[in-house]
């Protein structure tokens, strides 16, 4: 009778807690449902046989900026994985060259990953339109990035927030450990 | 004790059953919207703008050929049919109806651009592939020189990118825009695996050196700027109380006097003194934005 008592109330966890996720799902803070978040118009009666963005969203690695999603982190981990072409029948060819600026004034030096970048975009979505492949022949400054120019073309748009510091701003100032 | 017993199972039992219910509601979704008689009158609504008055639509109309013109005439019978469904209450005859003028509109559409898009979008596309190769090609040759990289196996590709470059120029005079992407994209394959082999794994850095007091000021006038407008972003983004605003807008302020000392001091050509300055003001303000919620160091 006992076993039969705990087996039910672990049951009863067992459901309560597929409930919670149920309403954690419907009221995410996070990943707001479609029509509350200011982009769908909630009167359209197509709107409930849309994907809510907790659905997809909740399951790839946090951010504590943007859409809360570490859209890099969910590549590396293989939770994505974004086509090189519509057709899927192009590769794409990733260069693993960090860009570390120095001139930074107080904040740590930030680093430029060409590999977390260049695994989605071919090298012509910045070269030459936005930067010259040529060193010291791009003036980027914060002025410049929030201005909407250069990293400031994708970031704060499309890609996280110029908010988020440190995600750029990530490199420690000391030269000696970077040259190790 | 019994009684307790008893009530916790029911209220547990329907616990149960409400997340059950839940999930299955949740997981089940049908296919596609019900067809009601709003949602097929909202749809007539729209469909009737786009054959009536979307722009796009009367552009078809007036460069449309023969081919085209009997698609516009079965698009508006499709679209008379529909109405006269709507007008007897035969929903779902009318939505299928309509559903057809969309497919048909939307084929119409793509047949009509295709020609401009493609041709539009494949020069443009050529252009831009062009510029990267080009650019890249550019710094690839000053590395392989400066620091002796190349090899026996990078020349002969080093060449070949020219060489697919060359054939996309003749295929572009030509006029042959399908054969100067494939070119093209063939040198930008090749140009990147060759980049990729005299770059991988590097570290590039970029020196804060100055040459000239002066530069040293431009640079921090960017860096205060920069910090104004952190500033104005962390205040929007964050929304600090009004008791916290009222201190950001004293040490915004405080900095706004300052950068007017700094600029005068550089008008005198006192640069080291107006970068001094400049320096205090973006102190300030980074004591700003700290207040407004957001840390940064300095």
């Amino acid at each position: 009778m006992k076993s039969g008592y705990w087996l039910f109330i672990l049951t009863i966890c067992l459901s309560g807690s597929g409930i919670a996720a149920s309403f954690a799902q419907e009221y995410d803070i996070l990943h707001p449902p479609l029509g509350t978040e200011g982009i769908y118009d909630p009167e359209n009666p197509g709107i409930e046989y849309l994907q809510q963005p907790s659905e997809a969203l909740s399951l790839l690695p946090s951010s504590p900026t943007g859409n809360y999603v570490d859209w890099v982190k969910a590549m590396d981990d293989s939770l994505i994985e974004p086509r090189a072409s519509i057709y899927g029948d192009q590769i794409m060819r990733a260069i693993s060259m960090d860009v570390i600026m120095q001139q930074t004034g107080s904040m740590p030096y930030v680093r430029f990953p060409h590999y977390d970048h260049s695994l989605i975009l071919s090298c012509t979505n910045c070269h030459t339109a936005i930067f010259l492949p040529k060193k010291d022949a791009n003036p980027v400054n914060m002025y410049t990035i929030l201005k909407g120019e250069f990293c400031g073309v994708c970031h704060g748009k499309v890609s996280f927030p110029l908010t988020d510091c440190f995600r750029c701003h990530s490199s420690v100032r000391d030269k000696r450990v970077l040259d190790e | 004790m019994k009684y307790i017993t008893h009530s916790l199972v029911i209220l547990l039992s329907f616990l149960i059953w409400a997340g059950t219910a839940h999930a299955v509601e949740k997981t089940s979704g049908q296919s596609r919207l019900p067809v009601t008689e709003s949602m097929v009158n909202q749809k007539f609504i729209f469909i009737g703008n786009l054959i009536k008055r979307s722009k796009t639509f009367k552009n078809i109309e007036a460069h449309g050929d023969e081919d085209v013109f009997e698609d516009i005439a079965n698009v508006k019978a499709l679209y008379k049919k529909a109405e006269l469904s709507v007008q007897q209450g035969d929903y779902e005859v009318a939505n299928n109806l309509l559903n057809e003028i969309v497919k048909l509109v939307t084929s119409i559409t793509r047949k009509e651009s295709k020609v401009t898009n493609d041709q539009t979008n494949s020069l443009r596309y050529y252009n831009e592939r062009k510029a990267t190769i080009i650019a890249l090609m550019k710094t690839f040759d000053e590395i392989t020189t400066n620091e002796q990289t190349a090899n026996e196996s990078l020349e002969p590709r080093r060449r070949m990118v020219d060489d697919f470059l060359n054939q996309a120029k003749s295929n572009i005079t030509n006029g042959e825009v399908d054969g100067a992407i494939v070119n093209v994209d063939k040198a930008y394959d090749v140009a990147i695996r060759i980049t990729i082999e005299v770059r991988d794994g590097i570290t590039l850095i970029r020196e804060l050196n100055f040459e000239t007091a002066k530069d040293e000021y431009l640079y921090e006038i960017d860096r205060n700027d920069s910090h104004y407008f952190l500033l104005d972003i962390t205040v929007k983004e964050k929304k600090p109380s009004a008791k916290m605003l009222l201190s950001i807008q004293k040490l915004r302020e405080e900095s706004d006097g300052m950068r007017a000392d700094a600029d005068n001091e550089a008008k005198s050509g006192n640069y080291e003194a107006a970068t001094d300055i400049l320096n205090k003001s973006t102190k300030n303000l980074i004591r700003a934005i700290r207040m407004g919620g957001n840390f940064i160091p300095g």
